[in-house]
């Protein structure tokens, strides 16, 4: 995990600093930490997925224009933006952020970091044994959605690619389940995050596919779909 | 066979009646519905092996299969499957009377059972139907949640047509072929305002009903209301006092650096500071009328040693009026503080999420036991149950006005059991969509 900090202040640059590389060695995740004291240094390079941001930077930077010129970049980087009680009554919030984060209360960023993992958690890759025996690797992130095709599985890409593996659909729909998939009807496994629009009955894909929801399936699927776009939704 | 048939048709008008009128599960155990079904056909058997329907026999088999269908008190059911018993016995009179004056034109005197009853039940049927789909359904207050003093009126306005409608029945059956097709159109006309009245009076209980469920939610905003009014008059009146103090403040202040204490001037800055950090709300989401709520109750918490956290923040503010908003807040976090006290670990976490089309809320407390969530859930554990417990319904109609989501749910965390209230509501601009 790629980590920014742009904190004018070196002593607060050095607290948030000790407190993700502790949250990173507690839960073993691999760190990249990028440190600089101004928005400009730091769009130099403008890489990391998590960047955590001060409002009031020294020489009149504003931590909001830094976050709106990443974002018109193009830039994917979640952003936690650091502020102290006074900036929070003069400021508002401007910028719907990932986060805000009182510096009184850096241990917040704990609860940060766990809500952004959360929010990787398609970024995995698994391994399929297509019809012919050789493994195939699917980058959970991209796979749209999984269905039976005869007595094999249909893995299909939302770059239109599509695999064949075995196995059942029970068995991938329960393995794929904490990953944001669910099962929506006898033979499709949805990834939630490709659902454009769902009522009652069916959901549209990004893709323009529809799918019937299954009756005993439907309760379970609100709830679950519900949690996704509650946590996992960018 | 047609004892048989009857009894069946009875049943399934019994069975529709209190599942969907009084709201009653039928029981788990399959035992005791086979038992049901059982008891009702074999009254069916007895009857047309007797070739008599006695209504010692009818009362009893009603009763037993009403009482073993559904699960709740015996008592309650007993009482329930009798007055029921009795009120479709009057309506399927009306229909039975209905049917024998317009479809075969009156002149069938004997009380026999025949074919034409079932065509009654059916009629019965659509009547019960008719009533729960444009005043139960429709506005979401069942027979179970009408007060019995209008349960009891029905059925007493009931009984009364009932005796009427024998003695123009019998004036009917004398007088038809003199008046002709006047004495029809009158028979028809007041047996159906005999219905018709039947169906204003619960009309009427339904009206009341949400009337006083409106009342209930007024008074309970206002309640919410008077005490964060109390809060904020207090929080003035300690902000008062405090400027009040200032020129002392600034007067030791200038004391003191005049006498180069500058130390000494530090710390009184700092206690000061920390005074004047007190009034300033804790909590700032982002939504000022949020905050609001969220400061009172943070306050509330604070009181009773809750520890009470809020994490996220909003770019916009929550799409909600005043009204519905403190309605939604105050009541979760009403239940929020009261369950949390009773907690080991007593807390409360709040966490606001928003998405480009939607806000969550989500509100976690700690309780002294699971909380079970079954049919029983909007009861309370408070001793005032007539205006308890309706915190939760009230939440719901809200967040369904917003045409938002809700789950409820008892979670163990860690070992530690937690009741959490999740909400989601379109934003503004998506709602309109909707």
């Amino acid at each position: 995990m790629k980590i920014g900090i742009v904190e004018d202040e070196p002593v607060w640059r050095e607290k948030i600093q000790a407190a993700v590389e502790k949250y990173c060695t507690e839960k073993d995740v691999s760190l990249q930490i990028y440190s600089c004291g101004s928005g400009e240094e730091f769009m130099k390079h403008a890489d990391a997925d998590l960047l955590f941001l001060d409002i009031e930077l020294a020489e009149g930077e504003d931590g909001f224009d830094i976050a709106e010129k990443l974002m018109e970049a193009g830039s994917g980087c979640k952003i936690c933006f650091l502020t102290s009680h006074t900036e929070l009554a003069r400021f508002g919030y401007r910028v719907n952020a990932f986060r805000y984060i009182d510096k009184k209360h850096l241990e917040e960023i704990g609860e940060a970091l766990d809500a952004f993992l959360k929010t990787r958690i398609q970024d995995r890759m698994i391994c399929c044994n297509d019809t012919a025996g050789i493994c195939r690797r699917i980058n959970l992130r991209g796979l749209v959605l999984v269905e039976t095709s005869g007595r094999n599985l249909r893995y299909l890409m939302a770059d239109g690619r599509e695999y064949f593996c075995v196995g059942k659909i029970t068995d991938t729909a329960q393995s794929l389940a904490r990953f944001g998939f669910f099962q929506i009807q006898r033979s499709y496994i949805i990834n939630l995050k490709y659902i454009e629009k769902a009522d009652s009955r069916e959901i549209t894909l990004c893709n323009g596919m529809k799918v019937t929801i299954g009756r005993t399936h439907s309760k379970e699927f609100k709830r679950e779909f519900f949690k996704w776009r509650m946590y996992f939704d960018g | 066979m047609i004892y048989i048939v009857d009894n069946i048709l009875n049943y399934l008008i019994y069975l529709f009646i209190i599942r969907f009128g009084f709201r009653l599960s039928p029981r788990k155990n399959k035992f005791f519905i086979g038992a049901s079904m059982a008891v009702m056909l074999s009254a069916g058997v007895y009857n047309a092996y007797s070739d008599t329907n006695s209504p010692i026999v009818y009362i009893v088999w009603s009763v037993l299969s009403i009482s073993l269908f559904f699960e709740d008190r015996l008592g309650h059911l007993a009482v329930l499957s009798a007055a029921l018993m009795y009120f479709t016995g009057i309506m399927d009179t009306f229909s039975v009377m209905l049917i024998q004056v317009v479809l075969v034109g009156g002149g069938i005197s004997d009380t026999d059972i025949t074919w034409w009853m079932e065509p009654a039940y059916l009629l019965s049927f659509l009547i019960y139907l008719l009533i729960y789909l444009y005043l139960l359904k429709k506005n979401e207050v069942y027979l179970c949640d009408i007060e019995l003093k209008y349960r009891i009126a029905v059925l007493v306005q009931g009984s009364i047509f009932q005796m009427f409608y024998n003695f123009v029945f019998i004036f009917f059956n004398e007088n038809h072929e003199r008046y002709g097709q006047d004495a029809y159109v009158v028979f028809f006309v007041s047996i159906v305002g005999a219905v018709y009245s039947v169906f204003l009076t619960l009309g009427f209980a339904v009206k009341n009903n949400l009337m006083e469920k409106q009342n209930r939610e007024l008074q309970s905003f206002m309640r919410m209301q008077k005490q964060q009014y109390d809060y904020q008059l207090q929080q003035s009146t300690a902000v008062r006092r405090f400027k009040h103090d200032l020129a002392n403040h600034i007067a030791v202040l200038r004391e003191l650096m005049n006498q180069k204490k500058t130390e000494a001037a530090g710390e009184y800055i700092d206690t000061i500071w920390k005074m004047q950090a007190e009034f300033d709300g804790k909590v700032h989401t982002g939504d000022s009328f949020l905050d609001v709520i969220l400061n009172y109750y943070r306050y509330l918490a604070t009181k009773e040693a809750i520890e009470f956290s809020v994490s996220g923040k909003l770019k916009e503010e929550v799409p909600l009026e005043m009204f519905d908003m403190t309605t939604l807040m105050g009541n979760i976090l009403q239940n929020a503080v009261e369950a949390a006290a009773k907690a080991s670990v007593p807390r409360i976490r709040i966490e606001l999420i928003e998405h480009k089309r939607e806000i969550f809320i989500v509100v976690t407390n700690s309780t002294a036991e699971k909380i079970k969530i079954g049919k029983d859930f909007f009861m309370t554990s408070k001793s005032d149950k007539v205006n308890h417990g309706f915190g939760l319904k009230n939440v719901i109609a809200v967040v369904e006005k917003y045409h938002g989501e809700y789950y409820m749910e008892s979670v163990t965390e860690n070992g530690e059991a937690l009741f959490q209230v999740s909400i989601g509501v379109p934003k503004a601009e998506n709602r309109k969509r909707l």
